[in-house]
């Protein structure tokens, strides 16, 4: 099965070390964004290098972009830039970026993805400002957008996710850091549809994340969650 | 060998139900645990018989669960008798403590008095940390100033947004150890680089997570670039400093 990780971290010069772990791993595409100083500060230089990488092997690697909300319009003039460069897609980290996801200033962000039809990943679990509920009220805003749920709220807001998820039907969840024993039970509460792969490599371990999907009982459909839903979600055929 | 040193038994939580203590230890023997310290899962919600309850359901398995104690610092000074009673009659080996769940704050006074007791007993205590706003790695750092013979464990080691927290106090302070269960991966290569690996234990928390979940966490410890001395330490020899397994 040829698996697509929602969910990687490319380190500045790289892109060799994340292919090889990907061909060892038998990842075919990877979702990559800019290192974390690359998303609190130096966004520019963040897209301009995942951009980089994007354009050597379009064939592996798609690529989100980052722009600190507190820029303003500098942000929204940034996010312009990085759909010429060709990234897909926007990545925010509320815990990293310094607001909460009910903040006002992050709306034109928001509408920039909207008007370029862009998914937003969202890293959720910390609080005060990265909540899944928190982003259930954005995605609420925000219905045209697809939202995706970064770590699934780990590790202390289980009890929310499955509202989180009913509640809006363009908000996703990335599988990584959660327990196998949790997906399986939101799966049954939410509809896998919901579920995309995610490994937040290098920062966990590829190698885990795929075993712990592999875990998740017979009757669930792997496929699905390694890959179909993700390829949905971005608008892709196969 | 290795020894999980963060299980819950068979209880009620919630919708969970835990492990009952057969399965519990099929489980151990098909992942090659051979030791597990248990702890409740109702009795941070309630700690009235609990640990009378735990003792129970170890009984036949004496070689193979050791049961921690859970007390209630809402309580007051029955905390402290709730304590001593656990160890000096059940045989309970250390305390476990959930601030969050249990809704008290680490430097709340009876909490205090009943640290003070656990350097008498000489038992370790062992905490939930990484969740705010009860329990924080420095919450517990600051706990470890105030009584620098408490032997701490923080279980989890600060999960995923506070394991910087966990690192730093695990420096700082002696008597702090880290089991890092459902720590990420990067975050237990930075503590194996940073802290002395004597001050790394093995946990799984195995009742709250199943199987699974067991092979996951000592999958993440044979994947970490250690010496076979060094995995061994985290594995089984560091816990046997802190816990009194009878051998």
């Amino acid at each position: 099965m040829k698996i697509i990780d929602s969910a990687c971290t490319l380190r500045r010069g790289r892109v060799g070390e994340l292919l090889a772990e990907m061909d060892r791993c038998g990842i075919e595409r990877a979702v990559i964004g800019p290192e974390r100083n690359f998303i609190a500060v130096e966004n520019r230089a963040g897209n301009r290098y995942v951009a980089g990488a994007v354009r050597r092997r379009p064939d592996r690697l798609i690529g989100f972009a980052v722009a600190s909300p507190w820029l303003g319009p500098k942000a929204v003039a940034e996010l312009e830039r990085a759909l010429d460069l060709g990234l897909t897609g926007l990545k925010i980290s509320p815990a990293v970026q310094g607001f909460i996801l009910t903040d006002p200033q992050v709306f034109p962000l928001i509408e920039f993805a909207e008007k370029a039809r862009w998914p937003v990943y969202c890293v959720t679990g910390t609080p005060i400002c990265a909540m899944p509920l928190q982003l259930a009220e954005l995605a609420e805003r925000y219905p045209r957008v697809k939202f995706i749920m970064g770590h699934g709220g780990f590790c202390d807001f289980w009890n929310d996710i499955p509202d989180a998820l009913r509640r809006c039907p363009n908000l996703f969840i990335e599988t990584s850091y959660i327990l196998p024993s949790q997906i399986s039970a939101w799966i049954r509460e939410a509809g896998i549809e919901k579920f995309i792969f995610g490994s937040d490599f290098p920062f966990s371990s590829l190698d885990l994340e795929i075993k712990k999907i592999n875990f998740l009982g017979e009757g669930i459909d792997k496929q699905r969650i390694f890959r179909h839903n993700l390829l949905r979600l971005l608008g892709k055929s196969r | 060998m290795i020894i999980d040193c963060h299980t819950h038994l068979f209880g009620r939580w919630l919708n969970l139900r835990g492990i009952r203590p057969r399965d519990f230890v099929r489980i151990m023997d098909e992942t090659g645990i051979e030791k597990a310290c248990v702890f409740t899962l109702e009795g941070f919600f309630d700690a009235r018989g609990s640990n009378e309850r735990l003792c129970s359901l170890t009984k036949g398995f004496e070689n193979r669960l050791f049961p921690f104690a859970t007390v209630d610092p809402h309580m007051g000074d029955q905390a402290v008798k709730d304590l001593r009673r656990a160890v000096l009659k059940l045989g309970m080996r250390g305390l476990k403590v959930h601030p969050w769940l249990q809704a008290f704050s680490l430097t709340n006074a009876y909490f205090l008095k009943v640290v003070e007791e656990a350097v008498r007993l000489d038992i370790p205590i062992i905490f939930h940390s990484g969740s705010p706003p009860y329990a924080c790695p420095t919450q517990i750092g600051n706990l470890a100033r105030k009584f620098p013979e408490a032997k701490l464990i923080l279980g989890e080691a600060g999960l995923k947004d506070l394991w910087l927290d966990a690192v730093a106090v695990a420096k700082k302070y002696r008597n702090i150890y880290l089991c890092p269960a459902a720590s990420p991966f990067a975050a237990v290569k930075e503590m194996i680089s940073t802290i002395p690996i004597g001050k790394l234990v093995f946990g799984t928390d195995l009742g709250f997570s199943r199987k699974e979940e067991v092979w996951l966490e000592i999958e993440k410890i044979r994947l970490l670039p250690l010496t076979e001395e060094e995995r061994e330490m985290i594995f089984y020899q560091n816990i046997r400093t802190l816990v009194k397994f009878d051998d």
